[in-house]
């Protein structure tokens, strides 16, 4: 351990689940040793591994770990020839519409 | 020394009393006074206006303070070129950040420990001299400071501290554009204790970036009376988060958005020695090294996604009356 971590109890670390459930706390910024500086409560300092880094790991309460990948965004299902026709009809009948007024 | 404030005169056996307030506002004073079995020479007439001060054996009349002694310290951090020659600094460029006095500074071939104790040429923090703490001979150089630390004065009991934590750079892949977070805020009165050294920590803000996160922005913190944590990063999936503030007994906000320290500014431009501290460089959206260029100083904003701009740094500032 060459490093430390200053954890922040201000800022919990949630999950993508639904509803989201709070996993830990986020690691605010690492210094190596002895480069810690005095903070207020509740902020405190852990030694951590030398890899860890403030934007990919928070702390579980004993270790940091890695964040949770956000999930894949979800592609919207490919419209059908059927459904595409519909929204056409209905575009044109707008489009008519503002012609007459 | 004690001031005299006021006295209520008995005198039992005449009607005429030691101290007298004539009609003009002058205070007379005749005969003797013992005052905590220490008895005074009289006879120096005051001034109207004037406060009368004891040593223990004369009074004497003198014009009150003409105010309140408001101090203040700001801590930015910034980086330079300079140069020293005995306990004077000659800066020739600063890059970011300003250079005020209590900053400790770092550098190739500096003494361990060198703190900036007053700026003697220039512009509020800018280009110019300085003297430092110790006398040494450096090569221009790089001369940088993260913060630095404050020894509270004899008499000083009472600081107001704010403490801002760096932003995040913004992102931009030319398709996507997203912008930085800014750092938390913390403010607060607190009681504090002559000799006493209290750490200044700023914290740095990160670089804008075109492909993966920002770097996290640094935090802020004086001593271990209030600090801030930075914002996170931003990337092509968000625009991070702001930090927040620890131990502020006046505000401790969670910063969200671009900017969102914007709220300081006018409290800053009236606070130190009138200076408007502003300005924009093509590095870093919303941050100045000097108080020469226009726009505002946001301490602690995110950088612009558009363009992918840095953060801006955090800062530290304290008020107390000395």
């Amino acid at each position: 351990m060459t490093q430390q971590a200053l954890i922040s109890p201000n800022e919990p670390v949630y999950n993508y689940a639904t509803p989201p459930a709070q996993i830990g706390l986020r690691i605010a910024q690492t210094v190596p040793d002895g480069d810690e500086f005095p903070v207020a409560d509740p902020l405190y300092w852990v030694p951590c591994a030398d890899d860890v880094d403030a934007s990919t790991y928070y702390w579980n309460g004993s270790a940091a770990v890695v964040k949770p990948a956000p999930p894949a965004p979800v592609s919207p299902p490919k419209p059908t020839l059927e459904e595409l026709q519909a929204q056409l009809a209905a575009l044109s009948a707008q489009i008519s519409a503002l012609g007459a007024n | 020394m004690s001031t005299l404030k006021s006295i209520n005169v008995i005198h039992p056996s005449s009607a005429t009393n030691n101290i007298v307030n004539d009609a003009s506002g002058n205070v007379a004073i005749g005969g003797t006074l013992t005052v905590g079995g220490v008895t005074n020479s009289l006879g120096t007439p005051g001034t109207a206006g004037n406060v009368l001060t004891s040593t223990g054996s004369a009074w004497t009349s003198s014009a009150p303070s003409s105010g309140i002694n408001l101090q203040n310290r700001l801590w930015t951090g910034f980086s330079s070129t300079g140069s020293i020659s005995g306990t004077t600094l000659t800066v020739t460029a600063v890059a970011g950040g300003l250079l005020t006095v209590d900053s400790v500074i770092t550098g190739t071939g500096v003494t361990a420990g060198t703190k900036i104790t007053a700026q003697l040429t220039g512009s509020f923090g800018s280009t110019g001299t300085y003297t430092v703490s110790a006398s040494q001979t450096v090569s221009s150089t790089t001369i940088s400071s993260t913060g630095g630390s404050w020894t509270c004065p004899a008499g000083v009991t009472q600081v107001r501290a704010t403490v801002i934590a760096a932003g995040s750079g913004g992102y931009s892949d030319g398709t996507t554009s997203l912008n930085g977070s800014a750092g938390g805020v913390a403010v607060g009165y607190y009681t504090v204790v002559p000799t006493t050294v209290y750490a200044a920590t700023v914290g740095a803000a990160s670089a804008g970036v075109v492909t993966g996160t920002s770097s996290v922005g640094g935090s802020s913190s004086f001593g271990s009376l209030l600090s801030a944590t930075g914002a996170t990063g931003a990337s092509s999936g968000g625009a991070g988060s702001g930090g927040a503030g620890s131990g502020g007994n006046l505000t401790n906000s969670f910063s969200s958005g671009v900017n969102a320290a914007s709220g300081f500014i006018p409290y800053f431009r009236n606070s130190i020695n009138q200076q408007a501290i502003s300005g924009v460089s093509s590095t870093a959206k919303y941050w100045t090294p000097v108080a020469s260029s226009g726009g505002p100083y946001v301490a602690g904003g995110g950088g612009a996604g558009i363009g992918a701009y840095g953060g801006v740094g955090g800062i530290i500032y304290l008020e107390y009356v000395g």
